[in-house]
């Protein structure tokens, strides 16, 4: 295309200024909703299990808030790719915070050069995992023996955490596999998000609109920036059938020399955090709406 | 072709949403059908449950009648319950005051049903919110202990 060529090219100085601005952003709206929001991810899985409970028990599918929740963040998923993965979620946003001071700590503790990272084959093997696990549970849900895992899982122990609440009798099982999950997010970026998160593995499934899209064409040639910035190891193709494992963190957009990876909405607004804003105040709106904000 | 990869999610998803939907549709006629039966049949039981005390003079249930109230630590919150007993069953169970999460306590106020119909507060906990619904269930339990004759 011949306007892609004429596509200037950002300097290492306009690189790191939109690379930085971008991370101050991006934590600051995870901050928010980590603060206003941490049940959202677990009230939007709990519509999967309520539906296949009542599928189990042979009851209609009621409307009840953990449905409206899963409705909601899917509908958003599929509307902008996974912005509640990458800005919205708790998990995934303490997720990142163990990471960060897992780096911190190799870096300046242990003087390593670089935070350590896993290799790509082994991620991508490993991504497997989080299907099996959504299957497992369902499958668990639906012949009624979900109940008997009660406590069994890493989100509760988290729950207990962000609701202050403090709880933690019975959760035994669930405080091995939290400790064990926070390892995982301290090696890998968002480790468990890309190998284990049951709804991550319903998000990637999705059909989604405004997904990041690279214009292949107004590349640099041979240039591998972005996925060299991506946790998951990602150069996203015009319609890759693994573009659903991006978790629409942006990262690569604000690393990319050429500008070259785009929503289709930031064609109407120039400024890339505008609509990263926006986008953060209606699910604020729409989830409070819906009872997922505990101030309101 | 172009967009393949978001064609097919797209219409997997139509699908599955679809099926759910036909499921609901074909569970709610017999859900209806059933509740009416269930109905139909708590009706009897009640007639014959007044008939035998009248029969008996005395009262049919464990409990005396009056209102009870009870609390018990729920997900973030103590849960208070207010519970109603007439002719010696639970006939209604209120909630006083609450502060767990909105989404999770509304969802987990189903156990007050299942906890009427079953006569019972051996009921299961409402899934995704197995804190303030087991919450509610031992709220209830404390309160039946005062009215325990
Ligand atoms: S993959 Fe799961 S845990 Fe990670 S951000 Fe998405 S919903 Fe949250
Ligand atoms: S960073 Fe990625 S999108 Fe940008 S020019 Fe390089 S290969 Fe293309
Ligand atoms: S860096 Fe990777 S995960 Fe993040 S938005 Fe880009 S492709 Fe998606």
């Amino acid at each position: 295309m011949e306007q892609n060529s004429k596509k200037t090219v950002r300097s290492g100085e306009q690189l790191k200024k939109s690379r930085r601005t971008h991370a101050l952003v991006r934590a600051a709206v995870q901050l928010v909703f980590f603060i206003a929001m941490p049940g959202a991810f677990y009230a939007g899985f709990a519509g999967i299990k309520s539906i296949f409970g009542s599928i189990s028990a042979g009851t209609p599918i009621e409307m009840n808030g953990f449905i409206w929740a899963l409705v909601l963040v899917a509908a958003f998923t599929i509307l902008f790719g996974r912005f509640f993965c990458g800005y919205i979620c708790a998990f995934g946003s303490f997720g990142d915070l163990i990471h960060w001071i897992s780096g911190l700590v190799q870096i300046k503790l242990f003087k390593r050069k670089k935070q350590f990272e896993l290799p790509e084959k082994a991620s991508k093997f490993l991504r497997i995992l989080k299907y099996l696990n959504l299957a497992f549970i369902v499958i668990f849900v639906a012949l009624g023996l979900y109940a008997k895992l009660r406590g069994a899982n890493a989100w509760d122990v988290f729950s207990q955490l962000t609701s202050l609440s403090f709880r933690f009798d019975g959760l035994t099982v669930g405080i091995i596999l939290f400790v064990a999950v926070i390892a995982l997010m301290a090696i890998k970026e968002r480790g468990f998000c890309q190998f284990l998160c049951p709804l991550g593995a319903f998000f990637a499934l999705l059909p989604m609109l405004g997904i990041l899209r690279r214009d292949k064409d107004g590349c640099i040639k041979g240039c591998s920036i972005c996925k060299k910035n991506c946790p998951v190891d990602l150069q996203l193709e015009a319609d890759g059938f693994s573009n659903g494992e991006c978790i629409g963190c942006d990262k690569c957009a604000a690393a990319c020399p050429r500008a070259n990876l785009a929503h289709p909405e930031n064609k109407l607004i120039k400024y890339e955090l505008v609509p990263v804003l926006i986008k953060a105040a209606l699910f604020f709106a729409l989830g409070s709406l819906i009872g997922l904000c505990r101030f309101f | 072709m172009k967009n393949i990869n978001f064609i097919i999610k797209a219409i997997s998803l139509v699908l599955t949403v679809g099926v759910l939907l036909v499921y609901s549709g074909f569970a709610a006629k017999h859900h209806s059908s059933l509740k009416a039966h269930e109905q139909a049949v708590a009706e009897i039981e009640a007639h014959n449950a007044e008939v035998l005390r009248k029969l008996n003079e005395a009262p049919a249930g464990k409990y005396k009648d009056g209102e009870y109230e009870g609390s018990a630590r729920g997900f973030r919150s103590d849960i208070k319950v207010k519970v109603t007993v007439e002719n010696g069953a639970v006939s209604a169970v209120e909630i006083v005051s609450a502060d767990d999460d909105q989404a999770f306590f509304d969802r987990a106020k189903g156990v007050i049903d299942s906890i009427i119909s079953a006569q019972s507060t051996e009921v299961d906990a409402v899934s995704g919110a197995t804190f303030s619904s087991n919450g509610i269930i031992n709220a209830v339990v404390e309160a039946l202990k005062t009215a325990e004759g």
